[in-house]
């Protein structure tokens, strides 16, 4: 474990001393604030058409966290599958490019180390991104009330979705740096694992008319409808098994991946 | 072309073809991916079989192969663990639900009933999985297959299965949950996949005897089966599926009530009641029959002696309640909000949920009567009953000396002990009165906890009390009133302040790198 928070230390360092983690968090920044603006606008517009229209049982199901943090967690959820091959594709690629990576392998750390620690490092990165997101609750909790008191918004509720996106990020980070143990190329790395985790995200639409097995099949594998319990609050074991055993085998693969360079 | 050459594409499109099997099985042409699989693993053959001399022997054979093969059967092995891993969680779901109102915990009677099922019951829900009840079913349904094996549910595409969709009757507009139980005549539709019409469509199927209740009609009574605003089809459709039945009485034609009445409701009466019709009515009582009276403002529908025999009589007032608290969901002080009392079945479990009442009479218990009634709702302190009905609209309303102050009874539930009859001792006669007949009426059911309110009496009357009251649940309203100069602020927070901080450090952490 020590080796590889020693390899993470270096790998956070090259993050943030280079465009790419302030890249990310920009565009996350940028986009989550446009759905933030967005749906608060719907939420005003909403209350006022239920107020004009004296439509009290409108205004008694109207939840600040279900209505403008969730859609902003669940858009979230889009770019951190867009930005998690951006994070993971220079892992073991660069490396490999490079030719740094057989001097790596020299060093006194175990192959597994020097992947957990880099794995470690990304998710640093993409956990700070979240981080930036939780703002815009934290500026909504300054103006909402609860009908009985309290705070308006419900923070487990919340924290269960940053809780998912953080396992959305998790995952999506494994299956990137496997992607990227397999190639030299950055940009083959972060197509191919964008387009693995696109193919995730929008797996339901092969379920759509299906029935039976097939469609059991795509709703269990599709990333997005694990992300949802998360963001309406509630932590399914399904869920959680589903996104850790991504992570499992990801790092497994890579893991093997990397081994695989000694007996080649 | 080079044999060498023939052999690396023969092989990486057998592996291209085996690969892509799973995208193929996602179709569902199991022909499809039988025949795909068996061209992949022939092209791999094919590609081994023309390697260059000795290539194939050392491709299974050489120090890399041993790696790869011990590497694929590990492999193998991890995903099959997490595939189990997975399915094991499938299987028996297990939830931990943060959200404040336990918005994803079924109710103890749900958990009760499921556990207790005598027979099997299975749910067939009709949804294709783009339509917005699709996930909220699915998840409901799992969730009570969790809690018992006796119950078994399926989701069928109603496009691709229409001669179900005949067989059961399944319209678009129409219930879309169709339950049924071993044994029992007929099945139970549940219009929105939520627990309380899920459980209480179990409880219907798997408790025998149905009961059934009687509005009498002839007096301008809002039809049961109305929908308009004045009319009472919400209420009738959520007793039925609760498995009240619901019929019409007109008393004239049939001079007494019916042998199979569980209850009979007065509900609107804006003409008094004849004579043979009342000699009904108190005959019933008398034989330990449940009535729900509810009354119309200004109208003499010559219940009195019916209600004094039970210890009620109502007032010839209107409750106003000025207080703009009370007025919040009906807008006038003639729609004011009142209280349930906790000291009765029937609003034990609804006590915390106000209840609009509109144009509602107050009651006053009479003293030595038979029984003694107990009030089930109060108005509130600022509240006094309004005699002056003509001079309300033209004059205004004024609080007069001699008027009753609030908190005053509008509703009261009462029971009689059994009478003697012919030698023969009946049953308890029951009876429910409230001032108001409109606030279950559809246009003001769903305000506040009103149709939970007549539901439970209605069940209380029709000796239902184990009905199952899941109060729906949702999350808790949020107060959330911003000024333009807020919202303009925020958006410049959010929008432009945020991303640029952002830029400009990374810009700054760039330049500082670059100029070392």
């Amino acid at each position: 474990m020590k080796g590889a928070l020693a390899v993470a230390r270096k790998e956070l360092a090259v993050y943030f001393s280079t465009p790419l983690a302030w890249v990310v968090f920009m565009v996350v920044a940028f986009f989550a604030a446009q759905f933030f603006v967005g749906s608060l606008d719907a939420w005003r517009y909403l209350s006022l058409r239920a107020m004009e229209a004296q439509e009290p049982g409108v205004l008694e199901r109207m939840n600040v966290t279900d209505l403008v943090v969730a859609r902003v967690l669940g858009s979230t959820g889009v770019f951190v599958v867009v930005a998690a091959p951006f994070l993971s594709m220079r892992l073991i690629a660069e490396e490999k490019r490079a030719r740094t990576f057989e001097l790596l392998l020299t060093a006194p750390v175990r192959p597994f180390a020097i992947v957990l620690g880099k794995y470690l490092a990304a998710l640093g990165v993409l956990t700070a991104a979240l981080a930036i997101v939780a703002v815009f609750p934290g500026l909504l909790a300054l103006f909402a009330r609860g009908a009985q008191g309290g705070s308006g918004i419900e923070w487990a509720t919340v924290a269960t979705g940053f809780l998912g996106l953080f396992l959305l990020g998790a995952m999506a980070l494994a299956v990137g740096m496997f992607v990227s143990s397999l190639t030299e190329s950055v940009v083959v790395a972060a197509l191919v694992s964008l387009l693995l985790l696109l193919a995730l995200w929008v797996v339901t639409l092969f379920g759509v008319g299906a029935e039976g097995p097939v469609r059991e099949l795509t709703l269990a594998l599709s990333a997005s409808e694990h992300l949802t319990p998360f963001l309406q609050g509630r932590i399914e074991l399904k869920d959680l098994t589903y996104y850790l055993s991504f992570v499992a085998l990801g790092l497994y693969l890579t893991d093997r991946a990397v081994e695989a360079q000694r007996w080649a | 072309m080079k044999k060498n050459v023939w052999s690396r594409v023969l092989s990486a499109l057998g592996l291209m073809l085996l690969l892509s099997t799973f995208v193929t099985f996602l179709f569902g042409n199991t022909q499809l991916v039988a025949a795909k699989a068996l061209l992949g693993l022939a092209g791999i053959a094919a590609g081994l079989a023309l390697s260059e001399s000795g290539g194939a022997r050392r491709f299974f054979t050489g120090r890399a192969a041993h790696f790869g093969f011990f590497t694929g059967v590990s492999a193998l092995c991890v995903v099959a663990l997490l595939g189990t891993a997975n399915w094991l969680a499938y299987r028996r779901p297990h939830t931990w639900d943060l959200t404040k109102n336990q918005l994803f915990t079924l109710s103890e009677d749900t958990v009760r009933t499921l556990r207790g099922l005598p027979v099997e019951v299975s749910a067939l829900a009709f949804y294709r999985q783009d339509e917005p009840d699709y996930p909220a079913a699915q998840d409901l349904l799992r969730r009570y297959a969790a809690l018992s094996p006796r119950f078994t549910w399926r989701l069928v595409d109603p496009y691709r299965s229409p001669e179900l969709v005949k067989q059961y009757g399944i319209t678009d507009t129409g219930p879309r949950l169709v339950v049924t139980a071993q044994g029992a005549k007929g099945d139970a539709r549940v219009r929105q996949p939520t627990e309380q019409e899920l459980t209480n469509a179990v409880v219907k199927l798997t408790r025998g005897g149905e009961k059934k209740l009687y509005f009498v009609q002839g007096h301008g009574e809002p039809d049961p089966r109305d929908e308009g605003q004045k009319g009472y089809g919400v209420a009738t459709r959520s007793l039925e599926s609760e498995g009240i039945e619901v019929g019409t009485l007109v008393l004239l034609e049939r001079a007494q009530v019916p042998a199979d009445a569980a209850a009979v409701i007065v509900a609107g009466a804006k003409k008094p009641l004849l004579a043979p019709e009342l000699k009904a009515l108190q005959d019933y009582a008398a034989r330990g029959g449940h009535l729900g009276v509810f009354l119309e403002p200004a109208v003499d529908a010559g219940l009195g002696p019916l209600l004094a025999s039970f210890g009620v009589e109502a007032d010839d007032d209107i409750v106003l309640d000025p207080s703009p608290v009370a007025q919040l969901f009906g807008g006038t002080a003639l729609t004011p909000m009142v209280q349930p009392t906790q000291r009765h079945p029937i609003t034990r479990d609804i006590a915390q949920t106000a209840l609009a009442f509109p144009t509602t009479r107050s009651l006053v218990a009479l003293t030595g009567a038979r029984s003694a009634p107990t009030p089930l709702a109060l108005s509130g302190r600022e509240s006094w009953g309004e005699t002056d009905l003509k001079g309300l609209f033209s004059t205004g309303a004024e609080q007069d000396e001699g008027e009753k102050r609030g908190p005053l009874p509008v509703a009261m539930a009462a029971a009689r002990p059994p009478e003697a009859q012919d030698g023969r001792r009946s049953a308890e006669a029951r009876l429910v009165v409230a001032g108001s007949s409109a606030f279950f009426a559809n246009q003001y059911q769903q305000l506040l906890g009103n149709l939970d309110f007549f539901l439970n009496a209605a069940s209380w009357l029709a000796e239902r009390e184990d009905r199952i009251t899941i109060r729906p649940k949702g999350r808790e309203a949020t107060t959330l009133f911003l000024t333009e100069a807020q919202v303009t602020m925020l958006k410049f927070l959010t929008i432009d302040v945020l991303p640029v901080s952002l830029l400009g450090l990374g810009l700054a952490v760039w330049l500082v790198r670059r100029g070392k």
